[in-house]
């Protein structure tokens, strides 16, 4: 059994499940909204009322798992995709470490980790590697770690939100055409966009919004989407033609409605329906716990 | 390649190396790193010791022994022995300078002394001593003796020639003795 929390910045989200043969069977799912930000100066604050209101929830599931694997959707946590050279793994860490510390002028109290998305061939000779490595400080973690000791959980992993949405993405083959896509996930509190072509990662983009209007933070993506595409169109000339939704997916028609068919602009869900087990739509907001279970 | 990101085993893993460097087993580590130096320097200086005593007691022994006297006797009188050799060297080599530079009497001189003597000279004897030549003579003439020294002056191969005078034996026989010194340096 697995068991999956993810924090966002005012909630969050547990996910637990059965990952067999290719197929995820959930078992309980909830979610913790809070009025008061549960990170704050990069830190993970919480206090007696939500650690209640969690041992509540997994009393009332019956959940007794005692690992999780936590991931962090908020932006205290860096993320970047990277082009590095093809070197050994212990080099590359280093390499990838001492990039991020370059890039986001970090303290030495960020840890920093990173995944392969892609090999690439600059040259007959030369490879490079495409990685998203992610940044986080130890303090977060130490908080965190704190507050599951309290819920009598040991943490497993801690992945960022980019990451496991990247890897859904790619175990579950989500692009179908080559075509340049663009996958979506749409929050409340933010819009996170990645863009494929010919079936290869291109980039990742966040942006955080505070949007609990429908119409707003549709308009907001519209907006998003706009910029994403002439930005793609003016560096390789080709425009987005899919849309792949995951998220707030009930926004779906109203963000249809904002493209006439001349647009030439398709917008879908994505279809998770041969990976689960039980049809459930309200999942397509846990996309980021399904990307870690994989 | 590694495809899978955890933000967490990193932490453990940093975790982990910041407890090797726990600022209290770091002070256990120097402090046994200084203890082992002390221990090392002391060992070492033991050892010097032991050395040192030993180099000692053989150079003692050495010293105390009888034959070191004598060894230092024969040393001194080969020294006074060097010294007196030197000093042979030396006058050897001032008498071998004179030896160079004098005139020597050889058979240049002894015939000369026959081709200028008159015949009514007989020759009895002829000796050298240091550089005089003594020349023993007897003739039945007088006058030749004076005659024969005039001619021994005059050749110039002597620096002097003489005669005391002459005696008369045997009733007709005068006899004189020539002395004729050397030239060159003495």
């Amino acid at each position: 059994m697995e068991c999956v929390v993810e924090i966002r910045e005012h909630a969050l989200l547990f996910l637990s499940g059965k990952y067999t043969r290719g197929k995820f069977d959930v078992a309980h799912k909830f979610r913790i909204d809070s009025d008061e930000s549960l990170i704050v100066k990069g830190d993970f604050s919480f206090n007696t009322q939500l650690l209640d209101e969690v041992k509540k929830q997994l009393k009332s599931k019956k959940m007794k798992m005692r690992k999780v694997k936590v991931i962090v959707n908020h932006r205290s946590i860096v993320t970047r995709d990277l082009i590095v050279p093809y070197v050994d793994k212990r080099k590359m860490s280093l390499m990838i470490e001492h990039e991020m510390y370059n890039i986001y002028h970090l303290s030495r109290d960020y840890l920093v980790d990173y995944r392969v998305i892609q090999e690439q061939k600059k040259s007959r000779k030369v490879k490079q590697v495409q990685v998203i490595a992610s940044a986080i400080s130890s303090k977060f973690i130490q908080s965190l770690e704190l507050f599951f000791d309290k819920n009598r959980m040991s943490i497993v992993s801690i992945e960022t939100a980019a990451s496991s949405v990247m890897n859904l993405i790619e175990k579950q083959k989500v692009i179908k055409n080559p075509e340049p896509s663009v996958v979506v996930e749409l929050n409340s509190s933010y819009i996170r966009s990645f863009i494929y072509d010919n079936y290869a990662f291109q980039i990742a983009r966040t942006v955080y919004i505070q949007e609990e209007i429908s119409e707003v933070a549709v308009d907001r993506l519209v907006q998003v989407l706009d910029i994403l595409s002439q930005a793609y169109s003016g560096k390789t000339g080709k425009y987005l033609k899919n849309v792949m939704l995951i998220g707030k997916v009930e926004y779906l028609p109203l963000l249809q409605s904002h493209y006439t068919k001349e647009s030439q602009l398709e917008i879908n869900l994505i279809n998770l329906n041969h990976f689960l087990v039980r049809k459930q739509p309200e999942l397509m907001e846990y996309a980021s716990c399904l990307g870690v279970v994989l | 390649m590694k495809y899978k990101m955890n933000l967490y085993e990193v932490y453990q893993q940093q975790k982990k190396r910041s407890k090797a460097f726990n600022p209290n087993v770091v002070l256990v580590l120097f402090l046994l790193t200084i203890a082992l130096c002390i221990g090392a320097t002391g060992s070492y200086l033991t050892w010097m010791k032991a050395t040192l005593d030993k180099e000692n007691i053989e150079l003692n022994d050495y010293l105390s022994k009888l034959t070191l006297g004598e060894d230092y006797a024969y040393v001194l009188k080969a020294q006074k022995d060097i010294e007196a050799f030197e000093r042979l060297t030396q006058a050897l080599n001032e008498v071998n300078t004179v030896f160079e530079a004098k005139q020597s009497f050889g058979s240049r001189q002894l015939k000369l002394i026959y081709q200028l003597k008159p015949s009514s000279i007989t020759i009895d004897l002829i000796k050298l001593e240091g550089a005089v030549i003594t020349i023993s003579v007897r003739s039945k003439e007088a006058s030749s003796f004076a005659s024969f020294v005039v001619s021994l002056k005059q050749a110039g191969e002597f620096l002097d020639a003489s005669f005391p005078g002459y005696q008369m034996s045997n009733g007709n026989l005068y006899n004189s003795v020539i002395s004729l010194t050397l030239k060159g340096e003495y």
